[in-house]
């Protein structure tokens, strides 16, 4: 596989007529995001790459400087679109850190239960992705359907399906209704039957066995050189997942597997996703068993004149793409110094694009991109 | 006088009836992905409407190439006898159908290269290839139905199935209706062989420049093949029929196998495809020739 | 094999480094930007392996920029935060891209928002922000509100900070 691209390489220095440039652009049906990728292609093999980023840059970390600490909670989840809900966890949970307070049991476990199904719908949205880029769009619909049951379970709980502001600092903002655990658990059969459609559709189907298999090879020290975090990283065998590593939340009182196997393409990140899917279930379920009583939310004054001590703190949470972060500096004053925020898409949209597209076809970009997880809201911010 | 408004009937039927396919193929899927879907009639409105909007045409031989493609399948179709009738009378014959069905391809190609958009030339290029890869088993199956007949002519083919349905060549030779199934899927362009489209890796291949009028004659240049294959499919294996109303019964059942297959596959890159078309339908196609001629 | 991180604070004191203890698994190092990378390739030594994040805050008071490198350690799970400071009228850093490939975007980022040179990379091409010719945006001196009243050319007439 080594040799065309060098050949081209050389016909590419040789021949200026025979590259063409095209934009796999922000405008484009295979493309998650307003995102591009500027490749140069001989024929239709890839001989260098350009990612054209910025598209979905809202600058939010200059516009989190202007706003109250509790008004920033409104802007952060719109940071990743798929997965809002470790964005708010991270930022709270690094303002307890400099305030040094522990949030009630309850709130806790209110916290993991939806982290966990906000992972829920991350994967069945990453897993229709993975179909539709190979044209598979059966299961997509199937998928998005059932995401929508979990999204009405949210709009129960918190007001809003996507972008919930439902954490604050101190706890959550309200306890869970009545009814709300027996829906969820219904919720949760239903998917656990669905899982076998899924497996029939998708995951024993031999033509995406064959479109996936040995694609965007990473290996164990290439990940964790280069910074790849999550599934990506277990699914290249390294055992490493911040809910064991740095809990946070309710996690060190669940038992979390941490599931890893050793391949490393595409196909094994496909079914690292399945894997995981039944995991976060019985996460979820060990989750609703264990929930203690009590309030949820501590009482620190007014939250619109809340003043937090002066000090840093980097917290670090784990979404269905990976580490999640968020490093807050305070003045002590009402409004945050300097927010930063740390994407887990960026090493793979932006480095591995440059290591992996230039041996590729051009009908291997969208699932590539699907299989690695790359979300453009979180590389712009 | 006569003969002209014979040929423009039959062109408005394969209209009709390739749109009303198109539209009731739409609400299949549609209730396979468990949603609703559109109305059965959607074609008719999609290429009313794609006719009623201003388009952009980059030079003269994009104009000619569309015309041309939807003007090489309305030609085949015109030898195609649908429940005995033809539009013209002189001949049905097999191997002058096949040949006219490539320039419509060839006309899309001409079209589409010369809109200048990098994405378009790659479709064009699959489109081409995949025609390589399914016209050789096509030609195998249709190699040994001229050899059990002893005539290449599509008429008598059909008329050699009546009777019962156990004369019916799907029943006699189920290979080579396997082997044609197969080769049809890849002739509509339907996944698993779709990689002329593939809307995620090349922005929908030759009809990414297309706008307006151009796309709606897209639209029945495709409504039409869809028609004129099941035709094909229909008159070799099915036995034609008595009247247009069994005929057209017969061509929506082999629609509904397309549709169905369609629905739970992925896309084959271009060369597994290929690759594939040129092994397993081969394969059977040659098993079944061998059966015809010991 | 697992070091506490009383452990390595303790052996950060013996090398001379300056070591803020900050909660139960966060350290922060300062260091000078001249032995910057010596730094880094001794952490990465002891067991430091994962670099996060590269960013930077403005202390426009103080007159500096402060450069903050995220580095976990998956042996240890210990994280360290690793402070550079450099001067605000010419920010100059060495690079780290020899170190971790992933570092040459985030320096490209720092770059583009807060202006900081990074000496050794030779791409510092902006990668968000196009025909941008103000001063780097996230600068504490850069007004956003001023901005934009000049870019569309509007009329204030009242509304609260």
């Amino acid at each position: 596989m080594d040799a065309p691209s060098y050949t081209l390489s050389k016909i590419a220095e040789r021949d200026n007529l025979a590259v063409y440039e095209l934009f796999f652009g922000p405008n484009h049906p295979g493309m998650h995001g307003n995102f591009g990728y500027v490749l140069e292609m001989i024929g239709t093999e890839i001989v260098k790459v350009r990612p054209n980023a910025g598209h979905l840059h809202r600058g939010f970390e200059k516009l989190m400087e202007q706003k109250l600490w509790v008004q920033n909670i409104a802007l952060v989840p719109r940071i990743c679109v798929v997965d809002p809900d470790p964005n708010e966890v991270a930022y709270c949970t690094a303002i307890e850190k400099i305030m040094g307070v522990d949030i009630p049991d309850r709130a806790k476990f209110i916290r993991t239960i939806t982290l966990e199904m906000s992972r829920l719908t991350s994967f069945l949205m990453g897993m229709g992705a993975l179909g539709a880029a190979l044209g598979l769009y059966t299961p997509m619909y199937i998928m998005m359907a059932d995401r929508d049951l979990i999204l009405d379970l949210f709009e129960w709980l918190t007001g809003a399906r996507i972008y919930h502001i439902f954490n604050i600092p101190g706890g959550v903002r309200n306890d869970l209704p009545e009814g709300w655990v027996e829906r969820l658990n219904e919720v949760l059969d239903h998917l656990e039957k669905r899982l076998i459609e899924y497996d029939k559709l998708v995951f024993e189907n031999p033509i995406i066995h064959k479109r996936l298999k040995g694609l965007g090879y990473i290996s164990k020290e290439e990940a964790i050189r280069t910074g790849i975090t999550g599934p990506n990283l277990r699914a290249s065998g390294a055992a490493y997942d911040v809910r064991v590593d740095d809990p946070y939340a309710a996690y060190p009182y669940l038992d979390v597997k941490v599931i890893t196997q050793d391949g490393g393409d595409a196909l094994t990140r496909a079914v690292q996703v399945r894997l995981e899917f039944e995991e976060t279930i019985k996460l979820i379920r060990q989750a609703l068993k264990e929930m203690p009583d009590g309030d949820v939310r501590l009482n620190l004054g007014n939250l619109s004149m809340l003043k937090v001590p002066k000090g840093e703190a980097y917290a670090k949470v784990e979404s269905s793409k990976g580490e999640f972060g968020y490093y807050v500096v305070s003045d002590g004053g009402l409004k945050p110094y300097r927010v930063g925020v740390r994407g887990p898409s960026l090493p793979a949209g932006l480095l591995y694009a440059q290591k992996h597209l230039p041996k590729m076809k051009i009908d291997d970009v969208a699932a590539w991109m699907a299989s690695l997880a790359i979300c453009p809201p979180d590389i712009d911010k | 006088m006569m003969a002209v408004l014979r040929v423009f009937l039959f062109g408005i039927f394969a209209i009709f009836i390739g749109l009303l396919f198109m539209g009731i193929g739409r609400k299949v899927i549609a209730r396979i992905q468990l949603r609703y879907g559109p109305p059965f009639y959607q074609a008719f409105l999609d290429v009313g409407k794609l006719f009623a909007r201003k388009s952009i045409t980059h030079n003269f031989v994009m104009d000619l190439g569309m015309v041309m493609a939807l003007g090489g399948l309305l030609a085949t179709m015109l030898f195609v006898p649908i429940a005995g009738h033809v539009a013209v009378k002189t001949s049905t014959n097999l191997i002058v159908i096949m040949y006219l069905m490539a320039i419509g391809y060839l006309g899309m190609a001409m079209a589409v290269a010369a809109s200048g958009n990098p994405n378009a030339t790659i479709g064009v290029s699959r489109a081409l290839t995949m025609m390589l890869g399914y016209e050789v088993p096509f030609f195998t199956v249709i190699l040994g139905l001229i050899i059990v007949n002893g005539t290449s002519s599509l008429e008598l083919i059909s008329q050699s199935q009546a009777g019962s349905i156990l004369n019916w060549n799907m029943i006699k030779f189920p290979l080579a209706f396997i082997a044609a199934e197969i080769a049809l899927q890849a002739m509509m362009g339907e996944k698993p062989f779709d990689a002329m489209i593939a809307p995620a890796e090349i922005a929908s291949g030759p009809m990414v420049e297309l706008s307006g009028k151009y796309l709606g004659l897209a639209f029945l240049t495709h409504a039409v093949s869809i028609f004129v294959e099941t035709a094909i499919i229909v008159n070799l294996f099915m036995g034609g029929a008595s009247n247009i109303f069994t005929f057209v019964l017969k061509q929506f059942e082999i629609y509904l196998i397309t549709i169905f297959i369609e629905a739970v596959f992925p896309r084959f890159k271009i060369e597994q495809a290929v690759k594939f078309l040129w092994t397993v339908p081969i394969g059977i196609a040659v098993l079944q020739l061998l059966l015809i001629l010991l | 094999m697992k070091m506490q991180k009383s452990d390595i604070v303790k052996l950060l004191l013996d090398r001379g480094y300056s070591v803020f203890d900050l909660y139960h698994n966060q350290i922060a190092l300062a260091v000078k930007k001249e032995n910057l990378l010596n730094d880094l390739i001794f952490l990465r030594s002891i067991g430091f392996e994962h670099l996060s994040f590269i960013t930077a805050v403005d202390f426009i008071d103080e007159g500096e920029f402060e450069v903050v490198y995220h580095i976990w350690s998956y042996t240890h799970k210990v994280h360290i935060l690793v402070k550079v400071r450099v001067d605000r009228n010419n920010p100059v850093v060495p690079t780290i891209i020899n170190l971790w490939e992933q570092a040459q975007f985030y320096e490209q980022e720092v770059h583009e928002f807060f202006g900081i040179k990074f000496e050794g990379n030779n791409d510092l091409s902006p990668l968000f922000l196009e025909n941008w010719v103000d001063i780097p945006p996230l600068r504490k001196d850069f007004d956003t509100r001023e901005f934009s009243i000049r870019l569309y050319d509007a009329e204030v007439d009242g509304g609260d900070r």
